[in-house]
C-alpha cells in the first residue's frame, strides 16, 4: 500500500479526504486507483492522451516524479505521493 | 524574525543577523556558511512547499521562526492569503534550503505534524517565470493584459533572470526580488 495525499482543492476530489491509502505499482496506477475510487480525479491530473497536465506536480517522499521517470515511476510499499496545484510552487 | 511588509504579498522569516546585512541580498543563501555562486543556486537552491490554512501558516511560521534565528532553515516565505491568480484556495507555505540540508529541514517540518511535502528547485521556479512558462502565462491571463503589455513583461523576465543569473554563473548569488 502507498498513502496518496492530496493538497489544497485537490481534496475536494475525494470529499475532502487528505490522505487516501491505496495499492499501485507506479503513479499512473496510484492515479487510477484515484480514479476508481474517485470518479473524475484523473482528468485533473491528465490529458486526454494520459499525460501529466503542466499545472499538476506530483512527488514521491518529497521528490517530483518530473525528475524521476514521470508516471511510470515505481512506487514501493509504503511510499507517499503527494499531489500539488504546480502553481504552488511559484 | 517575521518580516511582513503590507506593500509586499509575501511574508518572509529571516534571521536578525541577515536582516541587520539589509543592503546584501540574498546573504541567507548559503551553505555550511559559505555564499552560494548564482550556478550553485541554480544546482542546490530549493524548498519545500506546503499548504495551509491562513491560521494554520501563521502558526507554523511562529514555530519556524526559532529554527531561522538558530540558522538551521535559512529562509520562509509564505502567502498573506491564497492566491487568487493561481486559483489557489489555501496558503503556501515555503522553507528554502540547499538540497544538502533539505532532509534536516524536513525533520524540522515533520516535527511540527507536516505531512503533505514537495521539493522544488529554484531553477524549476525560474523556469515557470521565463516566456511561456506556465506562472508568467497563468498571470499574464489572470491580469487581463494587452499581447503587448504581455509581451513587454515577457521580455523584461527574460533580460532580468539571464542578466542576473545565466551571465553571471560565478557571481555570489543575490537572489531575486519576489
Amino acid at each position: 500500500m502507498v498513502v496518496a495525499r492530496l493538497s489544497g482543492q485537490l481534496r475536494k476530489l475525494a470529499n475532502g479526504r487528505e490522505e487516501v491509502n491505496l495499492a499501485a505499482d507506479d503513479i499512473a496506477g496510484c492515479i487510477n486507483s484515484l480514479e476508481q475510487e474517485f470518479p473524475g480525479a484523473k482528468e485533473r491530473f491528465c490529458d486526454e492522451k494520459g499525460e501529466l497536465l503542466d499545472a499538476i506536480n506530483i512527488y514521491i517522499n518529497g521528490d517530483n516524479i518530473r525528475s524521476l521517470q514521470g508516471l511510470s515511476t515505481p512506487l514501493k510499499e509504503g511510499d507517499e505521493v503527494d499531489f500539488m496545484s504546480a502553481f504552488a510552487a511559484g | 524574525m517575521i518580516i511582513d511588509r503590507p506593500e509586499s504579498w509575501y511574508i518572509f522569516i529571516f534571521s536578525k543577523d541577515c536582516c541587520d546585512r539589509g543592503g546584501d541580498p540574498g546573504s541567507y543563501i548559503m551553505y555550511k556558511g559559505k555564499r552560494l555562486t548564482n550556478k550553485e543556486y541554480l544546482d542546490h537552491w530549493g524548498k519545500w512547499v506546503f499548504f495551509g490554512e491562513k491560521d494554520e501558516v501563521n502558526e507554523m511560521a511562529r514555530n519556524l521562526d526559532p529554527y531561522v534565528e538558530s540558522g538551521r532553515i535559512p529562509c520562509v516565505k509564505y502567502d498573506r492569503a491564497p492566491q487568487e491568480w493561481a486559483e489557489l484556495e489555501e496558503c503556501v507555505m515555503c522553507v528554502y534550503c540547499d538540497d544538502r540540508q533539505k532532509d534536516d529541514v524536513l525533520q524540522i517540518l515533520s516535527g511540527f505534524g507536516v505531512k503533505a511535502k514537495g521539493w522544488a528547485y529554484e531553477r524549476e521556479v525560474i523556469e515557470k517565470w521565463l516566456p511561456g512558462g506556465l506562472h508568467m502565462e497563468r498571470w499574464i491571463k489572470a491580469h487581463g493584459m494587452s499581447e503587448e503589455a504581455a509581451e513587454t513583461i515577457r521580455e523584461e523576465s527574460r533580460e532580468k533572470f539571464q542578466r542576473q543569473f545565466f551571465d553571471r554563473p560565478n557571481d555570489i548569488c543575490l537572489g531575486w526580488e519576489q
